[in-house]
């Protein structure tokens, strides 16, 4: 098991630090650009697993594993959240037989 | 530490007490474990569960107690003020009632975190919890909007406030805020850290919706039921904020540097987006919301001046004006039209032939949010605004005071509406929670007149 961190330490941390941001990127542009809500909390999903990465990553440069116990406090809340957002889209679908998010517009100013 | 894990298990108690089905019971327990909660604030103060040599993520210190003791009496109006929601067809009283409780354990750890996973968790706790609350009105179309936009823009703000954390974790390879605030000088020069530091301010405007990240607030407010949203105005408002002060007005006020800028143009932003917008709305809740924006901007004035306690005094003062003028306008509000959420302005016309009572506490509220001499708002903008002053903010502050011109224009309409406009509106004669506008109205007066008692009381804590 000691093993895996120094898998992880071939590759040079600049290289995970730009991949990390690429795959949080997609994720930002996702949540701005598309119109479904389902596919708006995939990206949001997206940009959690990149921030899952870095700090696995960081842990193991680093040698300290509190980034690690960070990452399974991430994915706990994470999955708390999806229960919930699947359940607010369900709900939103029964009613609207949609989840496109800019048909949802009762609320404007 | 002892009053999270009372509001944990008195959640989990109403959870099953809802077996019963009784409404009123549910209730009096729910404001029986939050008055539990912040005794236990004040005598459980030594970490009982936890001993003392091991490393405590949450500490409550004199910010904490303060804030908390804030949010925990705040909430126990708000439960007061949810009896007539929680009658409502479709609503799940005791539902309601634990998530409320939960979302106050997040609160509480917001206002009290030492560490990053305990920020994490504390936002995510408050988060999820309001996702479900804003949409507990299942049968509202505008209620599952507000919930779906809220959920959306919330899981947003929370990704950048990770990516954040996962940055300032890669240059310092520390989680403790403490510990990061003295780490070496290399490692906060580093790019790393300064984008580690944009993204968790970026996040946490988010979240206190300061302008230019505020579109989400009007929405969510808008579309939540009346109590939800005097929940979030209130509560989750100075949760937020004690979240921010405390990172960025405590642990990284010594690299202010990286994110004063930011602050200032989020403040300035804040009080323009906030009053003028205002200005334009047609409907109560939605004024109360850009309202609450403009309110935003005068709070990050704290973070910016940060001369430790004279602000910080502040600060709280401040939000517990405004806690107080918003639980006043959503007690008469709810008095006059019940649960109903899509309120117009217009509709307040002439209201006080019909309850003067309950005009002249929503006039007293919105005096007081316009910050009108002998009501707390006043004393509270000036206890903002002097060190601001003193630090030398001179455009800031000239700005601080033009917007409060420009909002004084609309909070003026409602109260014109209310006492010199001709109309019959249709107001029901509950008069339920006139005790809490009396309670609340007294509380500006006197936070008005003699400010000193109020902020003796803050400072003793």
């Amino acid at each position: 098991m000691n093993q895996i961190p120094e898998i992880i330490r071939v590759v040079p941390v600049n290289h995970y630090v730009l991949l990390a941001s690429v795959i949080f990127s997609i994720g930002i542009l996702g949540v701005l650009t598309r119109k479904n809500a389902i596919i708006i909390f995939m990206s949001v999903e997206l940009m959690l697993n990149a921030v899952n990465l870095l700090f696995v990553v960081f842990s193991a440069y680093k040698s300290d594993p509190a980034g690690q116990v960070f990452v399974f406090f991430i994915m706990a809340i994470a999955a708390a959240e999806v229960a919930v957002g699947l359940a607010i889209i369900v709900m939103i679908y029964r009613r609207m037989r949609t989840t496109d998010v800019s048909l949802l517009n009762s609320l404007k100013g | 530490m002892l009053s999270i894990t009372i509001l944990s298990v008195s959640g989990l108690v109403l959870l099953f007490v809802g077996f019963l089905n009784k409404i009123s019971l549910s209730r009096s327990l729910a404001v029986a474990g939050l008055g539990l909660a912040l005794v236990a604030l004040f005598y459980g103060n030594q970490n009982v569960l936890i001993p003392a040599d091991m490393d405590t993520q949450l500490s409550f210190d004199g910010f904490a107690l303060k804030f908390s003791a804030l949010i925990l009496v705040f909430a126990i109006f708000i439960v007061f003020l949810s009896g007539q929601f929680l009658r409502k067809e479709f609503v799940q009283s005791a539902e309601f009632l634990a998530v409320t409780t939960f979302s106050l354990v997040g609160a509480l750890m917001l206002t009290s975190f030492t560490h990053m996973i305990t920020l994490f968790v504390g936002l995510e706790t408050l988060g999820i919890s309001l996702y479900i609350l804003a949409g507990t009105d299942k049968k509202s179309n505008a209620s599952n909007e507000a919930s779906l936009k809220y959920l959306l823009m919330g899981a947003f703000a929370t990704g950048l406030i990770l990516f954040g954390m996962a940055m300032i974790y890669g240059a310092t390879g520390l989680l403790d805020f403490q510990a990061i605030a003295k780490s070496s000088k290399d490692s906060l020069d580093s790019g790393l850290f300064q984008i580690g530091v944009f993204f968790l301010l970026i996040g946490l405007l988010f979240k206190v919706s300061a302008a230019p990240f505020h579109f989400w607030s009007p929405d969510v407010y808008e579309g939540s039921p009346n109590v939800v949203m005097a929940f979030m105005a209130v509560v989750v408002k100075i949760a937020s904020f004690a979240a921010l002060f405390r990172v960025f007005g405590h642990y990284f006020s010594g690299f202010s540097f990286l994110w004063w800028d930011i602050v200032y143009y989020a403040c300035l932003a804040s009080l323009i987006a906030g009053n003028f917008l205002a200005l334009i709305q047609k409907t109560v809740k939605r004024q109360l919301a850009f309202s609450s924006i403009s309110q935003t901007g005068y709070l990050l004035f704290a973070i910016l001046v940060m001369k430790g306690n004279m602000a910080l005094d502040g600060l709280v003062f401040y939000l517990f004006v405004y806690g107080c003028s918003i639980l006043v306008a959503f007690s008469v509000i709810t008095d006059w039209f019940g649960t109903r959420s899509d309120i117009t302005l217009d509709e307040l016309k002439g209201a006080s032939k019909k309850d003067d009572f309950g005009a002249f506490a929503l006039t007293l509220a919105y005096l007081s949010m316009a910050g009108i001499p002998i009501t707390g708002g006043f004393i509270g903008k000036l206890f903002l605004f002097s060190p601001a002053m003193e630090a030398g903010l001179v455009q800031l502050l000239i700005a601080g005071i033009l917007s409060s011109v420009v909002g004084a224009a609309y909070y003026f309409r409602p109260i014109i509406h209310v006492w010199f406009s001709a109309g019959q509106p249709v107001i029901e004669k509950e008069r339920n929670h006139q005790w809490i506008a009396f309670l609340g109205g007294a509380m500006l007066l006197v936070s008005g007149l003699f400010p000193d008692t109020i902020s003796r009381l803050i400072a003793m804590m």
